[in-house]
């Protein structure tokens, strides 16, 4: 349990730094001496507008984590999944908050991850860390490569390119396989050294440490003057090349960065499935993360966090909890459980639809929406108090 | 000279059906600026409604084809109305998003109703074949190519020759100062969605005449038809048209040199390629937004 020990701190330290770097953050404060200075300051960052649900939701989250870890194999099983998609949707959301665009490749680039991993353990590479690190060096230049178009073109034209890239990629895995590896690419079991981490709770907790690790990786460079960088590009390219900014540059890193980031979470379901199989990347796997990030808010890290673990959990949810509530309240829940994936796609569709058209901002904005309206309340029984007196 | 006319005429009956869904992408494209990635879901459609009527309701070939294309047409501007108009006129790049949502969902309701294993359509057409030149031709061949010829010609005469046509070409060309000039853009785009569900249904039903229907791989066609009107160009019918021909030609020879394993991959890195090269296609001249 290295990886529990070390990950622990790490886990509680997330939500705080989950707060985007906002106008907050810059305001005057007192002279920041002594420890009433750190604690004005803490307070300063913890009073943040949005920082509440952020830390909110952090901590439900690490709560989940913990709950996860010992609620039994089947559980777990749930939670590894959950850590995976995560990882796949910040790597999405890299691009949109990096880029300000949309892609139709994510599942492209979870291929490219896997299949570089296959490759590796078939080429005799046993090391985890250097499979690893090799996934996300051809995520990376693969990245590069396919934001070469999205350098020219926003929108539609990018969700175009994305898309055939995802089609191309399919077609090149699919007849690799079928040539060398008909049943797919085997992949060793997971070790570390001597530590065994091919499944149960080892696995869960090594997958929830790399997806806490990518997590505070891109929280971190978006505080420096990269994440500026792609803050002013999502704002408007024309200004941010006028203020300096070197669009083409920090572009094509958004690209390369979402590529490694989601190539990691390609690696590690292959990892985790024991295989590569193209048939796990297709269309219908990059329209699932697209439908995570705007689920869960397109416009956050976190929210990516909160629409994979949703996008995740409710097909189990529904169902085990929701098929056993309907059976014993006689609701003849067949016509489901005959057509659980076609349900859940149809169902999943349906939500982003709604999302998109309703709640452009997803999850992550309804629960901002409810803080601000809960400060204004604050707010006005303070008021209507202060008035009495 | 038997493969060669096959493949030949196979390039025909597959550019036709290519060409009809991407008449219906144009369309709407020219209407609203939303790229629909729901065609595919509407052709679903229309293939399982077909199929329905013919085979449990026993109609004959017309009344089930008038009915299908017009309840396709209706509900594809419906939806328009209820669901995407709010949003379409302001952010058509959100709406191009969420149109994956609703493919996803019509798919989910198709596959739902009529399962996901392949059906077979009875004859409802005559099941003859010719021979022209080595090659055989169904029937069912003639009557998919004609619909695309009929249904085609119509959009393209009402485009050219109608007040209505007029009004898309307006709408297209600039919406902004068409709406000064007194053209509703609405009416317009929910017309183009008609028009849209209209071809898609059309194409649909082609397919259906032809080969087995199921879910995943009608809806597919949907993408498939993506690479001919990016090579055609976004805005133009004609050029819609023209790239479903070379579409079919090009999945064709790809299939009788290399195998058909390799059309995906040489297809879509056709359409990368004039992505990245002329992005407005042969004959397009949608403006692309550039750094």
């Amino acid at each position: 349990m290295e990886t529990s020990s070390t990950e622990t701190p790490a886990t509680d330290a997330a939500p705080p730094l989950a707060g985007e770097p906002g106008p907050g953050r810059s305001e005057p404060l007192p002279a920041p001496t002594g420890r009433h200075g750190l604690v004005a300051r803490a307070r300063a960052t913890v009073t943040r507008p949005g920082a509440p649900t952020h830390l909110l939701v952090g901590a439900l989250l690490v709560a989940a984590a913990f709950w996860a870890a010992g609620a039994g194999p089947y559980v777990n099983l749930i939670g590894q999944s959950c850590a995976i998609f995560a990882i796949a949707a910040i790597g999405q959301s890299i691009l949109v908050g990096g880029a300000g665009q949309v892609a139709l490749s994510g599942g492209a680039f979870m291929a490219i991850g896997a299949f570089t991993a296959g490759i590796l353990a078939n080429y005799g590479v046993e090391s985890f860390p250097v499979i690893l690190l090799g996934s996300a060096a051809v995520g990376w230049i693969v990245g590069i490569v396919s934001g070469l178009p999205g350098l020219r073109f926003k929108g539609l034209y990018l969700l175009l390119s994305s898309m055939a890239l995802q089609f191309i990629v399919t077609s090149l895995t699919r007849q690799y396989q079928g040539e060398y590896h008909p049943a797919g690419l085997v992949l060793p079991p997971l070790q570390i050294g001597s530590t065994d981490f091919s499944f149960g709770t080892n696995l869960y907790w090594l997958l929830i440490g790399i997806a806490v690790a990518i997590y505070l990786l891109t929280a971190l460079v978006e505080r420096t003057g990269v994440g500026l960088a792609w803050k002013a590009l999502k704002e408007s390219e024309v200004a941010a090349a006028m203020s300096g900014v070197d669009v083409v540059r920090w572009k094509l890193y958004a690209f390369a960065a979402s590529g490694a980031v989601t190539a990691v979470a390609g690696c590690m379901f292959a990892y985790w499935v024991g295989r590569a199989d193209y048939e796990s990347y297709t269309l219908t796997l990059t329209i699932t993360l697209v439908t995570m990030i705007f689920i869960g808010g397109v416009s956050s890290r976190l929210g990516a966090v909160i629409g994979a673990v949703i996008i995740t959990v409710l097909p189990y949810i529904l169902q085990n909890e929701v098929a056993t509530w309907a059976f014993e309240s006689g609701i003849n829940f067949d016509w489901y459980l005959n057509n659980v994936s076609t349900v859940n796609a149809g169902l999943f569709s349906l939500l982003f639809l709604l999302v998109i058209l309703f709640e452009p901002d997803g999850i992550e904005g309804l629960l901002r929406k409810a803080e601000a309206r809960l400060r204004s309340l604050g707010r006005a029984v303070r008021g209507g108090r202060r008035a009495a007196r | 000279m038997g493969v060669v006319s096959q493949a030949v005429w196979g390039s025909v009956v597959t550019g036709a059906l290519y060409g009809l869904v991407g008449v219906g992408f144009v369309l709407l494209f020219r209407a609203s600026k939303v790229l629909s990635f729901c065609q595919g879901g509407f052709m679903l459609l229309g293939a399982f409604l077909f199929y329905d009527l013919v085979k449990n309701q026993d109609m004959g070939f017309f009344p089930a084809t008038a009915i299908t294309v017009v309840l396709v047409a209706l509900f594809s501007a419906f939806v328009y109305i209820v669901v995407f108009a709010r949003v379409a006129a302001r952010e058509p790049f959100a709406t191009s998003v969420a149109t994956i949502g609703l493919a996803g969902v019509l798919q989910a309701v198709v596959a739902v109703r009529y399962g996901t294993s392949p059906l077979a359509l009875p004859d409802v057409v005559m099941s003859k074949s010719f021979h022209v030149a080595g090659a055989t031709i169904t029937f069912a061949d003639i009557v998919s190519v004609s619909i695309m010829v009929v249904v085609v010609g119509a959009i393209l005469l009402i485009i050219s020759k109608t007040q209505l046509g007029l009004q898309m070409n307006a709408v297209a060309d600039n919406p902004a100062l068409s709406v000064h000039l007194g053209v509703s853009a609405a009416r317009v785009a929910t017309i183009a969605w008609g028009l849209a569900g209209l071809t898609a249904a059309f194409a649909g039903i082609a397919f259906a005449l032809r080969a087995n229907v199921d879910p995943v791989g009608v809806a597919n066609i949907g993408f498939f038809a993506f690479p001919a009107i990016i090579l055609g160009g976004l805005d133009s019918v004609p050029g819609a048209l023209f790239g479903g021909f070379v579409l079919g030609g090009l999945q064709n020879a790809v299939a009788a040199s290399l195998g058909a394993d390799w059309i995906d991959l040489i297809v879509f890195s056709v359409m990368l390629g004039f992505l990245l090269f002329r992005p407005t296609g042969l004959f397009g001249k949608a403006e692309v937004v550039r750094l």
